[in-house]
Order: C-alpha cells, then sequence, then structure tokens
C-alpha cells in the first residue's frame, strides 16, 4: 500500500489540528478543534486514533473508542472504531479497510477484546463482508411513562426478588466512564439518576410528531445491581423530567431487555457490529450495551 | 404503603407473640457514617448504653474511616478535626464493639454521587483496592482495632472483596441478607446455590487459601415506625427457618432511636428474642454445623 499508517496522539497539537482539518473537509463543517478529543479520549487514555499518510500528508483517519467492559468479575477492553474519514482526493483506495486492519494488529497486541462500531449505511457492507465483523441487531423499547404508578406495571417485568438478572458471562460496559466522557463535551446534557444502588443514564430530547412537540427521556445506559428495585429509580426519573415517553435502545442479546416487557426490534437503527481480538464471542453473546455508547449520542 | 389508620386496624388483631415461633438470637449493628455530627454522635452514645441497659449485649459499630472521601467532606462542614473524630472513636469503642465499613467509589472525586460508588456490578479491582488499602492504614496508623469485623457500603460485597479482608486478617462478615434492599447480585446467588436459609451462618473460604470468613446475615433493618409490630409483619417475610442468628442494621444518622428502643423491648417481652454482642453471637451462630463455601 503506498500509504503510512501510524498510531497518533491528539495530545499532539499539530496532529490534531491536523486531523481536525481532515475530518472538517470530510464532514463538511467546521469542527472545533478540541471536539474530537472530548469526544473520544476516556479516562484512561488508551483511546487509538489511527492516520494514513502519504508523502507526509494526512489522507486517512479513523478513531478508536478505548471502554472497560466487565466480564466475567474481570475487566476488558473493547475499542469503538468511529470518526472515519478519507480525503476526497484519496477515496477509493482501501485507505478506510487498511486503517481498520492495522487497529486490529495493534488492539490485538495490547490485549484487547474486541473492536466493535454501529457503521451507517455506507460502511455497514464493508465491515461486515470484507472486514469480518459480524452483527449484532438491535431492540427498542419507547413507552408513554404518564401515570408512571399505575403504568410502570406495563412497562416493566415483575423482577423477583430472589432471581435477578445475571451479567456474569456478558459484557457490560463501564457506564460511569462513557457519562464521564459524554460530561467532557460543553452543554452535554446528561443526567444521571440512581436509587437503591441501580442507575439509569441519558438526555432529555424533543421530537416533532404529527404537529406537536413531545420530550422524551433517551436513555444512555443502566447500572443495574438490584433489578428488583430498578422501577424505584425509573420513577425518580420519571418525576424529576416530567417527559411523555422514555426510549431504550440497545444489543438484542442486552439481559437488561429482561426488564421491560414491550421490547421490540429496531431495525432502522444502526445495529451493532463485532470483531472478535482476544475473546470469542458470538451474535448470541451478551453485549450488555445501550446506545449512550455510541459517539454520536 | 399501610396508612397509620389501617396499620392500627390490623395490629389491633395481629398477635404481638407472633415470632415467638422463631429462635431469635440477635446482635445489633451500626453502619456508623456520621461520627463528625455532634448531635448524631451524642444520639449514638446515648444508644448504645441504653441497648446495653436493656440486653446486657454490646452493639457493633462500624465505622467508616478518616481518610474515607464522604467522612473527610463531613469533617470539613462540621468542623471536626482528625483528633477529635479519633477521640469520637475511642469513646464509642468503650460502648461499642469497632469494626470496619467500607464504602468504595469508582471515582474517589465524584463521592456525593451514588452512581458512582461500587456496587457489585461496577466494580474494578484496581480502583478498590487504593481505597480499601487507606482504610486499614488508617485503623493501623491510629491503633484503632477494628476487631476482624467488616460490613459492607451500599451492600457490596463479591469474592474479590472477600479474599483481600480475609489477606488482612477479618474474620467475621456482616455485608450477607436475604433482606430485598439489602442483597446484591453476588450474595444472593451464593446463597441460593448454596440454600442458605434467611439466619444461617455461613463460612466463605476462596478456594487458594486456607483461611475463611464467618458471615452472619443481616435480617432487617433497624425499626423507624411507632408500629412495633411492623418489625414483626416485616421480619416474617424473610424467615425461612426456625433457627435464627442475624443482626439487625441501622445507620447511625437516619433512624429514630425512641421506636428502635421500643422495639427491642418488645422483642425480648413478646417474641423471647435472645441479643448477643459480637463475640457471643459468632460463638453461637458458628456452634451449630456451619457450611463452608468456596468462593
Amino acid at each position: 500500500m503506498e500509504y503510512e499508517l501510524k498510531s497518533i496522539s491528539l495530545l499532539d497539537a499539530a496532529v490534531n489540528l491536523e486531523v481536525t482539518g481532515l475530518l472538517s473537509h470530510t464532514y463538511g463543517f467546521e469542527l472545533a478543534s478540541d471536539k474530537l478529543k472530548q469526544n473520544t479520549y476516556t479516562n484512561k487514555g488508551k483511546s487509538l486514533y489511527i492516520g494514513a499518510y502519504k508523502d507526509g500528508k494526512l489522507a486517512g483517519f479513523n478513531a478508536f473508542i478505548q471502554h472497560d467492559f466487565y466480564h466475567q468479575q474481570q475487566v476488558v477492553e473493547g475499542y469503538q472504531s468511529c470518526w472515519s474519514a478519507t480525503h476526497s482526493e484519496h477515496r477509493g483506495k482501501g485507505i478506510f479497510a487498511a486503517i481498520i486492519n492495522e487497529a486490529k494488529r495493534i488492539l490485538k497486541e495490547r490485549g484487547a477484546a474486541f473492536i466493535f462500531g454501529f457503521p451507517n449505511a455506507n460502511s455497514h457492507p464493508i465491515f461486515t463482508k470484507k472486514l469480518g465483523f459480524y452483527e449484532v441487531p438491535l431492540m427498542k423499547v419507547q413507552t408513554p411513562v404518564v401515570a408512571f404508578k399505575f403504568s410502570k406495571h406495563f412497562i416493566l417485568q415483575p423482577i423477583h426478588p430472589s432471581l435477578g438478572i445475571d451479567i456474569a458471562d456478558g459484557y457490560t460496559p463501564n457506564e460511569l466512564q462513557i457519562v464521564e466522557l459524554k460530561e467532557q463535551q460543553l452543554n452535554s446534557g446528561v443526567k444521571i439518576y440512581s436509587a437503591y444502588n441501580n442507575s439509569i443514564w441519558g438526555k432529555k430530547r424533543k421530537k416533532f410528531y404529527r404537529g406537536i412537540w413531545f420530550s422524551y427521556f433517551s436513555v444512555g445506559g443502566i447500572v443495574l445491581n438490584k433489578p428488583h428495585l430498578f422501577s424505584q429509580v425509573l420513577a425518580q426519573l420519571v418525576q424529576q423530567e416530567k417527559v411523555s415517553y422514555i426510549e431504550i435502545i440497545g444489543a438484542a442479546t442486552n439481559v437488561y431487555f429482561q426488564l421491560f416487557r414491550n421490547a421490540k426490534p429496531a431495525p432502522h437503527t444502526e445495529p451493532l457490529i463485532i470483531f472478535d481480538l482476544n475473546v470469542n464471542t458470538s451474535p448470541k453473546s451478551n453485549f450488555n450495551l445501550f446506545t449512550g455508547i455510541k459517539d454520536v449520542f | 404503603m399501610l396508612t397509620n389508620l389501617v396499620k392500627k386496624s390490623i395490629y389491633s388483631v395481629y398477635s404481638s407473640k407472633s415470632l415467638q415461633a422463631f429462635d431469635l438470637n440477635l446482635g445489633y449493628i451500626f453502619h456508623t457514617e456520621w461520627l463528625y455530627h455532634t448531635a448524631t454522635f451524642d444520639q449514638l452514645l446515648a444508644f448504645c448504653k441504653n441497648y446495653t441497659s436493656l440486653t446486657r449485649a454490646k452493639v457493633i459499630c462500624t465505622i467508616m474511616t478518616g481518610v474515607n472521601p464522604l467522612v473527610q467532606a463531613g469533617m470539613k462542614k462540621e468542623n471536626c478535626s482528625a483528633e477529635l473524630f479519633l477521640e469520637r472513636v475511642n469513646k464509642l469503642s468503650h460502648v461499642a464493639t469497632i469494626g470496619y465499613h467500607g464504602h468504595f467509589w469508582t471515582n474517589t472525586h465524584r463521592f456525593n454521587e451514588a452512581a458512582f460508588a461500587i456496587h457489585s456490578n461496577t466494580f474494578e479491582p484496581p480502583l478498590l483496592q487504593p481505597q480499601l488499602g487507606a482504610d486499614l492504614n488508617w485503623f493501623q496508623q491510629n491503633k484503632v482495632e477494628h476487631n476482624g469485623i467488616y460490613a459492607a457500603g451500599w451492600w457490596f460485597t463479591n469474592s474479590y472483596l472477600l479474599e483481600q479482608l480475609l489477606q488482612a486478617n477479618f474474620t467475621v462478615d456482616y455485608s450477607f441478607s436475604k433482606a430485598p434492599y439489602f442483597y446484591n447480585a453476588f450474595s444472593m446467588k451464593l446463597m441460593q446455590e448454596h440454600n442458605i436459609k434467611t439466619g444461617e451462618a455461613f463460612f466463605v473460604r476462596p478456594k487458594q487459601s486456607t483461611k475463611r470468613m464467618l458471615c452472619i446475615q443481616n435480617l432487617i433493618g433497624a425499626h423507624d415506625s411507632p408500629f412495633v409490630l411492623d418489625f414483626d409483619r416485616n421480619l416474617k417475610k424473610i424467615l425461612d427457618s426456625k433457627n435464627v442468628y442475624g443482626v439487625l442494621n441501622a445507620h447511625d444518622y437516619d433512624r429514630s432511636f425512641t421506636y428502635t428502643l421500643k422495639c427491642i423491648e418488645h422483642l425480648l417481652k413478646d417474641a423471647n428474642a435472645k441479643f448477643f454482642g459480637h463475640t457471643e453471637l459468632v460463638e453461637f451462630a458458628s456452634m451449630a454445623q456451619v457450611k463452608e463455601i468456596l468462593i
């Protein structure tokens, strides 16, 4: 390949400037110089950034956000592929695939568990057909929360106190790490609610539907320690936010969907894709993640 | 929730002696978190003395240490110096058995946000270890004896923490419970898999270790209602065997000590309950055939 692939650091001001320039050019809007770092640089400082260079100039770029996942009482690392960009003069030359393959090599050596992402219609076929990623569809719960004392019985599954929801074998992201990442961004709007060792976080949003504005709470993630008491934290959220409905979107294999009665497939949402590095997962593995983990949430 | 009026009606026909069907062997444990708060501390001291005069047993006070970020924030707010804090611990040790109450965070700078507490599913050894180490160091440096007693903050317990505590020579744990508001994913699963009854003590032992920890369960929270029979009704919801060894728990800052003492009087008089201090409770709880669970 005629391009040189390099792991680069956003802490280097000159590199950051060059990357920001490429992203602005590719996406067609001016990007603030600190936006990329705020969006991708998690607390351990291990997020990976790869640039493709030709004649010393940046031609392609991809970020890989480092996320901690709890798995069998251990912490393993998953890397989210995002912020893909190829300069218009260099498109069609396999830069994107080359960067992903380079990331696979570097991250496998680091001991990372897997790479994941939520590709759009353009990159999805490349990931799944050329780069060996497999797909996990998404599910969603979109439910009104008016008169919650009453409606909760239609929203939530009754969870027997002694049964619980076992997450040990799944891959459960460190939601607090995600929250802190989101909070780095200006006017993040992130809200966290906690009660009885359970937490729920997300953002209040508005949707225009049939001539009316509806406010809803888009759930970014859930931390669950006492499933049978989950309704208490949801009640707190509903009371504080005064929204019409809540929206929860996550991997179809997310065990937390057991909390809800009316989870449905979300075929129009960008799916989760996974590439194993040092673990063996399958489309049936429990990825207990919600869309709050996405870089664009 | 039952209203006072409904409760009055129900309890007028509810037997006050219904707990006599059980052999209740009880202790009383505080999750002691507000030692820096003068009024709370004074009430706690008075309660410990009253409790002992009623039961002839000592309260267990598991304490958060003076280096815990939440305690340090409280000390600053209440103008409580490290010396005064330590003086209070020493005063308390005359009327109660001291133990360790651990509270840990995924980010210690965000100690006042519940979401950042380490619970069973937000556990990460590298984050826990320095916080536990700092607490244990505080006990050692200040020559405060924790008596090998541990009670979990936020009911967070798991095999890693238990192993660390065993290595630090802790011998008795009061973190397990079958009460729905107390147990967590780890503790409930462990008790279920080994068919542990409510109020049944058990040992846990790491597979690679010869040391083991005696786990005595928390039953339900201490009493905080004018109706003492609330306590009986709630306790019976989780009782599934006749012989019960366990502790009633409370924070030092959020209970009515008056109602609690009234309830203890009721348990002594109407339920023939026996109250023990830590040493006796350990002795009696481990006299029966006690299961050993490998973790």
